[in-house]
């Protein structure tokens, strides 16, 4: 394989990335320094595409992380590139900045990879950018008994199973609208009692109950309105949307898209229903 | 940029020019897809923070100078910009602004490389040396005969000292300079066999060889000894390497030569001896009355020229001086008492 742009000196370190990723993740045909997409704003050094229709993108460098690549990681965010980018570096690489390196990657879920001439080791892995550029969740704006699951959720979603992470902040939500309806029926706060077990029935029997019986101002939470719960009621056909299997790169852009928006929705929903039923203390 | 002018002749026929002139180039937007490395571009060294820092500047600001080359056979090959058309590569820019000029010949192209490069930025020296046989034969062939230090020196741009300093790293065995290009690869703060290093030693064992034949036997295992020792912090400072010849030229200061050989064996030899060791053990008593006596030889010259100064002639400056000598002449006086 020739480089034009790799120095010399890394080229071996180039050859054994190739042998790693053979080995421990079975893709071998690697294109050397080319664009993933023609109006792509960097060239890496080994670029390959997996057959979920992920784009594998390996850096070889001295440092685990360069500033140029805040603006690649960008670009494929904002493109919603399923991209896995990682970075290798030589053992022997001497870099007095590694830990601050290591930290950025980290932070914009470039994987990190330690290689020699023969072997390399993950320091690592690389979070599919399609999927890492979720906005990050503030967790300090969430009761405490909430930052854990939240936490999950959002691991799930980076770690490649954006549809469970989604799937977590629902479950988030509707325990919360059972324990809402529950709560505000013991109170007295619906108009008449339907046939209707709480626990039980589905999801979205319950939203339809509370936006027939449920007296908002009654239970002193005003924004418990009936917008308000349809719009909760909107999301309840996708509670047990799971993944299926993509077959095209296309595919996989469209539900990224669509995943990401939907859990940084669900996670503002859960927000406004939180604040909506304190008075309730659920 | 002022041309390079060669008196050489093309070595081929067709388009390739011996006169350079980037005033006669032709500025130009060019696909960076279509250009080509120079492969007598003696430089092959890009250490890696470098170029991330090009590569970030030219992300922001774009490509801000423009690279030259020449055109060959419907590509075109740099002459100058290796660092920017990499990192414009890099970053997938399309094209990159480049000054087209007329194919050089091939001792035109290798020498418009040191014009351009050599004289503009600090180089490897090793990076040139690797270069300069291919010079030295080109321009024999030219000149029909080996070409002096200064006529390598006027058409490579480069001082007849760095000529010279190359010189010592092309004759260092391929196992050394191996280690100089590892080496070379760090970051410069953090290289510690630099090319300064081979070159004193090398001038040092030179000396060796030349005054005293016969007590080096095996220089490959010389040179091993002293890296490992420099390593080791028993060499702290290259500087020191500059004491060997002196105690190779024991005789200039009468100094026993076989006692001086004797300390260079043992200084060759892997322990723990260090220069500094053998230098106090041979020569450094002589040096030092040497260094006395052109002293004093010095003191008296400055003492007759002191006596035909006259009050009227001293300024400030001069009278500054003269108390400065008398305070220090005085301190010394007393102590030695």
């Amino acid at each position: 394989m020739t480089y034009r742009i790799l120095p010399t000196h890394l080229h071996i370190y180039a050859e054994a990335v190739k042998k790693y990723f053979k080995t421990h993740k079975g893709i071998t045909s690697f294109k050397t320094e080319e664009p993933i997409v023609r109006d792509g704003i960097f060239r890496h050094t080994l670029t390959a595409e997996t057959k979920d229709g992920h784009y594998i993108c390996v850096e070889v460098s001295e440092s685990a992380y360069i500033d140029t690549l805040d603006a690649v990681v960008l670009d494929y965010r904002n493109k919603i590139l399923p991209v896995k980018l990682y970075v290798a570096i030589p053992k022997t690489a001497t870099n007095t900045n590694l830990q601050k390196q290591l930290s950025q990657a980290r932070k914009n879920g470039v994987g990190v990879l330690e290689v020699d001439e023969k072997t390399g080791d993950i320091i690592h892995e690389a979070l599919s950018q399609s999927l890492a550029g979720l906005r990050p969740i503030d967790l300090q704006a969430f009761p405490p008994k909430y930052r854990a699951p939240l936490s999950d959720a959002a691991n799930t979603f980076h770690n490649g199973n954006p549809a469970k992470g989604c799937s977590m902040i629902y479950d988030e939500i509707e325990a919360l609208t059972r324990r809402i309806a529950s709560k505000t029926q013991k109170k007295g706060c619906w108009k008449t009692i339907p046939k209707l077990k709480i626990d039980k029935d589905p999801w979205a029997n319950v939203l339809e109950a509370m936006m027939d019986q449920l007296n908002a101002s009654a239970c002193s939470c005003p924004e418990l309105k009936k917008i308000f719960l349809a719009k909760i009621l909107g999301i309840t056909s996708l509670r047990n949307e799971t993944g299926h299997k993509i077959q095209r790169r296309a595919d996989l852009v469209k539900r990224d898209k669509r995943l990401r928006t939907r859990f940084e929705e669900a996670t503002d929903l859960l927000l406004d229903l939180i604040n909506a039923s304190k008075p309730l203390h659920v | 940029m002022s041309p390079v002018k060669l008196k050489y002749k093309p070595t081929s026929g067709g388009r390739e020019t011996t006169h350079i002139d980037a005033a006669n180039s032709e500025l130009r937007q060019i696909r960076v897809d279509s250009i080509d490395r120079n492969p007598e571009n003696p430089r092959i060294l890009f250490r890696q923070g470098e170029l991330e820092q090009l590569l970030e500047s030219i992300r922001l600001y774009g490509v801000q100078v423009p690279v030259s080359v020449y055109r060959d056979h419907g590509r075109f090959i740099l002459i100058d910009g290796e660092r920017r058309w990499k990192c414009a590569l890099k970053l997938n820019h399309k094209t990159i602004p480049a000054l087209v000029q007329d194919k050089p010949s091939p001792i035109a192209n290798l020498l418009l490389m040191f014009n351009i490069h050599a004289l503009r930025e600090q180089w490897d020296l090793l990076t040139i040396a690797l270069k300069l046989p291919t010079v030295i034969s080109l321009m024999e062939t030219e000149l029909g005969a080996s070409p002096t230090e200064s006529q390598i020196s006027r058409q490579t741009g480069l001082s007849r000292s760095v000529i010279r300093r190359s010189k010592l790293l092309i004759d260092l065995p391929e196992k050394y300079k191996n280690q100089i290009l590892t080496e070379l690869e760090k970051p410069k703060s953090q290289q510690k066999l630099t090319e300064d290093l081979f070159i004193e030693m090398e001038r040092a064992l030179r000396t060796v060889e030349t005054y005293m034949p016969g007590v080096i036997e095996n220089k490959n295992r010389v040179r091993d000894t002293l890296i490992s020792k420099y390593k080791k912090g028993l060499i702290p400072n290259i500087v020191d390497l500059r004491k060997i010849p002196k105690i190779a030229r024991a005789e200039a200061v009468e100094v026993d030569e076989a006692r001086a050989r004797s300390v260079l064996q043992i200084l060759f030899e892997t322990n723990e001896y260090s220069i500094e060791e053998a230098f106090e053990a041979s020569v450094s008593e002589a040096y030092l009355e040497r260094d006395l006596v052109t002293l004093a030889a010095r003191i008296d010259r400055l003492l007759d020229q002191i006596e035909v100064l006259r009050p009227a002639e001293i300024d400030d400056e001069i009278r500054s001086t003269l108390s400065k000598l008398v305070h220090h002449a005085q301190r010394i006086l007393e102590a030695s008492e």
